[in-house]
């Protein structure tokens, strides 16, 4: 295993993938902030100073991100052939399953490490001071550390049971595609008001007089709710969404890493049992 | 244990199709293995099913005494190094790289070889030129060096010698040669190319339809193919008995045919038998190629 992770990182280093994928995400941070400092340029009055709403906006596009380095860099050892070379001398399929999931594991977390810290030095130099207390901040980061892992094993399991480099770079960006627009729309059902407020009604008299608030029938009640609100808490896109939404501290924050290491279990299980079955052709 | 490969009703289906069929075979130590078979004849599934890129649905195969079944065949898969289908070796890297990379997934401490295994496989001028811009030859050249790595026990080459011109052939065959003779490596070598094969091979097994037709050593497989001369004679137990007159070998065909290998007198065998009353109406020369031999065994109509 340490032999399949030394040479997993040496040749991590050197992709492309990675450097382009790490290049993004920092570009991505340095975006953000100059995007905000506009911002504060063009309405000084009412425009947010702070870096603080940014700071996961990385995470939530980082599963574009990933689905792309880690179909290809793990696409190109089916490619490439090269996965036969560590079977042929010895590497048991469960060992070159873990080390690939580690160092895609590890990847993610530079990437993701690389647009917090971009967007921290780029934010206190550009932007006023953080409001968020700094312990708060590294407690949500700390949080959402797990969702990315668990993007990883989903952008793993995929890489490494689809042998065709192109066709697993497409799945993978389908999924994380649909991850992404998931969570949207289920954020956007989650936070429809329950009253639609300043609703007016025409008196007998003719006149127009506000009326009482009039429940909205978009919004979800009951199980139906819950189960919205269940989908949005396990899958890590919808985690992100929620840390980027309400302000770093999602209402549901303690269930995250449960949720997230659950989901990187049966992924990383579930791609072991059948890449242990599968033919290297 | 004097077999490094030994395999026993090693089947191998695909849907409908079975790729090998029973197939039972055993590839002794030392030995240069010449596995000759048609495209589609199952050589490569084999090579496959033993470097544990795939699995069979029957039988079994041991590999250095370890059954495919014990866990502790991945430990002795350690003892080996293969090129398996096309050379598995990283299209963005150089050639060094690539062997960097081999002998890190190996866990070799010191990549000092790197250059003595490059020179090997004249691959030493290659310097920074990616493995993507390398001919099909040189990249078959790659794949053995990668194989090499960490000094295999033994080697598996599958179609070693596709798409390397004539002097590449040459330097291969010398090298795997080099690597039998004096590091005592077995090597197992599938190939259609019966000719470049024959000068390697010390014990060949024959396979078609993933059913292995006949194992045989190089001295066998000479002395089936040897040349001889088909004589056609009115009277077959006489010639018989002349040809054991002359200490010569020889395979009757039937009452008026007959095989006489090495090179007869025909001037002295002519006068002997016309001294028993019996006539030579004609002798032709004939050369039983590792082709025809190979054809003969897998049918030969289905050749036509």
């Amino acid at each position: 295993m340490r032999k399949l992770l030394s040479a997993n990182f040496a040749r991590l280093f050197k992709s492309r993938e990675f450097r382009l994928g790490l290049g993004v995400m920092c570009g991505f941070g340095i975006l953000a902030v100059i995007m905000r400092y506009r911002d504060t340029l063009l309405d000084p009055e009412s425009a947010d100073k702070t870096a603080d709403a940014l700071w996961f906006l990385g995470g939530l596009f980082i599963s574009i991100a990933l689905s792309v380095v880690i179909s290809f860099w793990i696409g190109t050892e089916y490619h490439d052939g090269t996965v036969r070379n560590k079977v042929i001398v010895g590497h048991t399929r469960g060992e070159i399953y873990a080390a690939n999931w580690l160092t895609c594991t590890a990847a993610s977390l530079m990437m993701y490490a690389g647009y917090i810290l971009t967007l921290f030095v780029c934010g206190t130099l550009l932007l006023e001071p953080f409001a968020t207390p700094v312990r708060v901040l590294a407690l949500s980061t700390l949080a959402s550390l797990p969702a990315v892992a668990a993007m990883s094993s989903v952008f793993v399991m995929i890489a490494m049971l689809v042998s065709r480099k192109s066709t697993g770079a497409v799945i993978a960006m389908m999924t994380a595609l649909v991850m992404l627009l998931g969570a949207i729309t289920v954020y956007s059902r989650l936070s429809a008001p329950e009253y639609h407020e300043n609703t007016f009604e025409m008196a007998v008299n003719g006149e127009i007089v506000p009326s009482d608030p009039i429940p909205n029938p978009k919004y979800l009640r009951g199980a139906e709710r819950e189960v919205y609100q269940f989908i949005q808490d396990f899958q890590p896109v919808g985690q992100m969404m929620q840390f980027n939404a309400e302000e770093n501290t999602p209402d549901h924050i303690e269930r995250f890493p449960a949720y997230s290491l659950l989901l990187t279990a049966v992924t990383t299980g579930i791609g072991t049992m059948l890449f242990r079955r599968k033919d290297l052709k | 244990m004097n077999d490094v490969l030994k395999t026993n009703g090693l089947t191998k289906r695909y849907r409908d199709f079975k790729a090998l069929d029973g197939l039972t075979m055993r590839v002794p130590r030392g030995s240069i293995y010449g596995f000759v078979g048609k495209n589609g004849a199952g050589k490569t599934t084999l090579i496959r099913l033993v470097c544990g890129l795939q699995f069979p649905t029957a039988g079994e195969f041991e590999l250095f005494g370890v059954k495919n079944t014990d866990p502790a065949v991945s430990r002795a898969r350690r003892r080996i190094g293969a090129v398996a289908d096309s050379p598995s070796v990283y299209l963005d890297m150089t050639a060094e790289e690539n062997l960097k990379q081999q002998y890190r997934v190996i866990g070799l401490p010191d990549d000092s070889g790197i250059g003595e295994l490059l020179e090997l496989v004249g691959l030493g001028e290659t310097g920074k030129k990616k493995v993507k811009n390398f001919s099909l030859g040189m990249r078959q050249r790659l794949g053995i060096a990668v194989a090499l790595c960490g000094s295999p026990d033994f080697l598996i080459l599958d179609e070693p010698i596709n798409g390397l011109d004539p002097q590449g052939i040459v330097e291969i065959r010398e090298l795997i040669l080099k690597l039998n003779r004096e590091r005592e490596v077995t090597v197992l070598i599938s190939s259609h190319i019966l000719a470049e094969l024959s000068r390697l091979a010390t014990r060949y097994g024959f396979i078609d339809g993933g059913r292995n037709m006949r194992e045989m050593s190089a001295e066998e497989l000479e002395a089936a193919c040897r040349k001889c001369v088909r004589a056609e004679v009115t009277d077959t137990p006489v010639l018989a008995r002349v040809l054991d007159a002359m200490s010569l070998d020889y395979r009757i065909l039937d009452d008026r045919r007959a095989d006489i290998y090495g090179k007869p007198n025909l001037t002295q065998l002519t006068l002997a038998l016309a001294a028993d009353g019996c006539e030579l109406l004609s002798a032709k020369e004939q050369d039983e190629s590792l082709e025809s031999f190979y054809l003969s065994l897998v049918g030969g109509e289905r050749h036509a």
